[in-house]
């Protein structure tokens, strides 16, 4: 029993009508309370993974678990307890912004009182009559929102939420993320293509690459592997020597200079060392630090 | 979650939607040609063969020949064009992932929908009646010599007429409705269904192909023409049982459909 786990997939695969595999062996672990990024670049299985915890797309091969139990068997029990919001808003445009909330209102049991505090939370509330075929995009993702949070879920699902906001709108995002994580025990799962975006409210990430996932873990997981990735450029009065005596940190030639691994500031020292010892003069050592967006950019481009 | 939830959910997508300015609009339009069709002179003026029709009974008559109308022509053509409205609330608006992400069942959903449109029909039909009323009594002031007052309406007449009506176009409802469903560009099911309801008009009326009493397109009209009384009990049973089988096949159909 995965009663800890808000979410888990095991071995999930998923073959496109057209026989393109889109879905390897996937295996997202979301623990309550997180707020999981699940990243990946456009086409890479985001979406089609998402629809699948939702049941909008068939399970062909693997398991789905929320809340600890069988999606497929409890898909209304725990349809209950989720909020959505997948791809582009999906709004009745012939509504008011209430409307569309009374659409579901009863279906998940919430109060009108709801309602109107969902209205509230995303600054919706004086759009009066209003009909939602004339709002902006901004203003329909923010009803969206709404709409997820209408049965106050216990699990939130968002599928690239920032899309259509505005910096303003981004920033109140992730201001909301965090506040309905933090106050009301939200676990959200939200994916995007950029982790730029959601760096700044996520506690988990999870890497999406042509079907596969490449990374999963905590942001301090994500961030020593930054480390490990990290690069410390050199240039020395004869660098060829440099790159035999560095041999052991995978020296790769880069422009004028060489570039080689490293973990921490004691490896340059001694690296430093190394080089002095051969008579060789240092004029460039320079550590470069992958920054998040660059080592996600690394990983699905060292993987595609 | 009871069934009913379902319901006020699907009716309250109805609300400020076209359907209904659309049912009411063409609830009158049967009724106007009435006025102009049954008249007390034609031709320049010549007494017409409606006045010994009306003097049994004005009301009836006239009841008699707008069901009559409705049940040929408008009631069917009616069912085929909003059959495609409802279910194009959910594809115009690309509402499908998020309705089927909420916790209903999928048969709820589907007959929830199934009997939304049985509603939009049936207040048609009413609709229908309520104008056919307003007509007649358009009708008493310009021919009086149609007599509506001499004779009360035959209100047990008038509702069975209507609704074996309701009855005889359950088949294609259910027909139309899945095909509807199934389908996300609208032109496919209002293009099917008005050509077989032409190829099922002239097969019934003119050159008969097949045995139309087993064709449910046109069994509104069917049971109209004087030579299948005989038929019409059977027919009426057989539309309930294609609106039944249709609607299971239907129903599996939107449960393992793909949606996009």
């Amino acid at each position: 029993m995965n009663d800890h786990y808000v979410i888990k997939t095991t071995g999930l695969e998923h073959i496109h009508t057209k026989g393109i595999k889109t879905l390897t062996d996937v295996n997202i672990s979301v623990k309550k309370g997180e707020i999981y990024g699940f990243l990946g670049p456009n086409g890479a299985g985001k979406t089609t993974t998402l629809r699948l915890l939702l049941g909008l797309t068939k399970l062909q091969t693997g398991k789905i678990e929320i809340f600890g139990k069988d999606f497929g068997q409890n898909r209304i029990e725990i349809l209950r307890k989720v909020g959505s919001l997948i791809e582009n808003p999906s709004l009745y445009g012939h509504l008011t912004a209430r409307d569309n909330l009374a659409v579901y209102r009863e279906v998940y049991g919430a109060t009108k009182a709801r309602t109107a505090e969902v209205l509230k939370i995303v600054g919706l509330q004086d759009t009066g009559n209003k009909k939602v075929r004339q709002f902006s995009l901004g203003m329909k993702q923010r009803l969206s929102v709404a709409l997820a949070l209408l049965p106050n879920p216990e699990l939130l699902i968002l599928d690239e939420p920032a899309n259509g906001l505005d910096p303003t709108g981004i920033i109140e995002l992730r201001e909301l993320v965090k506040k309905l994580n933090k106050e009301e025990g939200m676990t959200i799962l939200m994916s995007s293509h950029q982790l730029a975006e959601i760096e700044k409210m996520v506690s988990h990430v999870g890497i999406i690459s042509k079907g596969q996932i490449i990374f999963q873990g905590s942001l301090p997981e994500l961030g020593q592997l930054q480390q490990k990735q990290s690069r410390l450029l050199i240039h020395t009065s004869n660098d060829q020597l440099a790159m035999q005596i560095l041999q052991a940190h995978g020296p790769e030639p880069s422009g004028r200079a060489i570039s080689v691994n490293y973990n921490s500031e004691i490896e340059i020292a001694a690296m430093g060392r190394a080089l002095h010892e051969k008579q060789l003069d240092i004029y460039l050592l320079h550590p470069q630090q992958n920054n998040l967006e660059q080592l996600f950019m690394d990983l699905t481009t060292q993987h595609a | 979650m009871s069934l009913a939830i379902t319901l006020r959910s699907e009716l309250t997508k109805t609300k400020r939607s076209p359907i209904w300015i659309l049912t009411f609009v063409a609830a009158i339009i049967a009724p106007a040609l009435m006025l102009i069709a049954i008249s007390e002179t034609h031709d320049g003026g010549q007494p017409s063969h409606d006045i010994q029709k009306m003097a049994k009974g004005a009301w009836d008559a006239y009841y008699y020949q707008g069901i009559g109308i409705l049940s040929f022509v408008f009631l069917p053509l009616f069912v085929i064009l909003t059959s495609t409205l409802l279910p194009q609330i959910e594809y115009r608006n690309h509402t499908w992932k998020q309705v089927l992400a909420s916790p209903q069942s999928y048969g709820k959903l589907y007959f929830s929908k199934f009997l939304i449109f049985q509603l939009v029909i049936i207040a048609f039909i009413l609709g229908s009646l309520v104008c056919i009323a307003l007509s007649g009594t358009i009708s008493a002031v310009l021919n009086p010599k149609f007599n509506f007052y001499a004779h009360p309406l035959n209100w047990q007449k008038m509702w069975l007429a209507t609704s074996k009506a309701y009855v005889a176009i359950l088949g294609l409802s259910a027909i139309q409705f899945w095909v509807g469903i199934r389908f996300k560009s609208f032109l496919i099911p209002m293009g099917a269904g008005v050509m077989f309801f032409i190829l099922g008009m002239i097969n019934m009326i003119g050159y008969p192909v097949i045995d139309a009493s087993k064709f449910p397109i046109t069994y509104s009209g069917f049971i109209y023409i004087d030579d299948n009384v005989a038929k019409v009990t059977e027919v009426l049973w057989y539309s309930v049982a294609y609106m039944a089988v249709v609607l299971v096949i239907g129903f599996f159909d939107f449960r393992y459909k793909k949606w996009d």
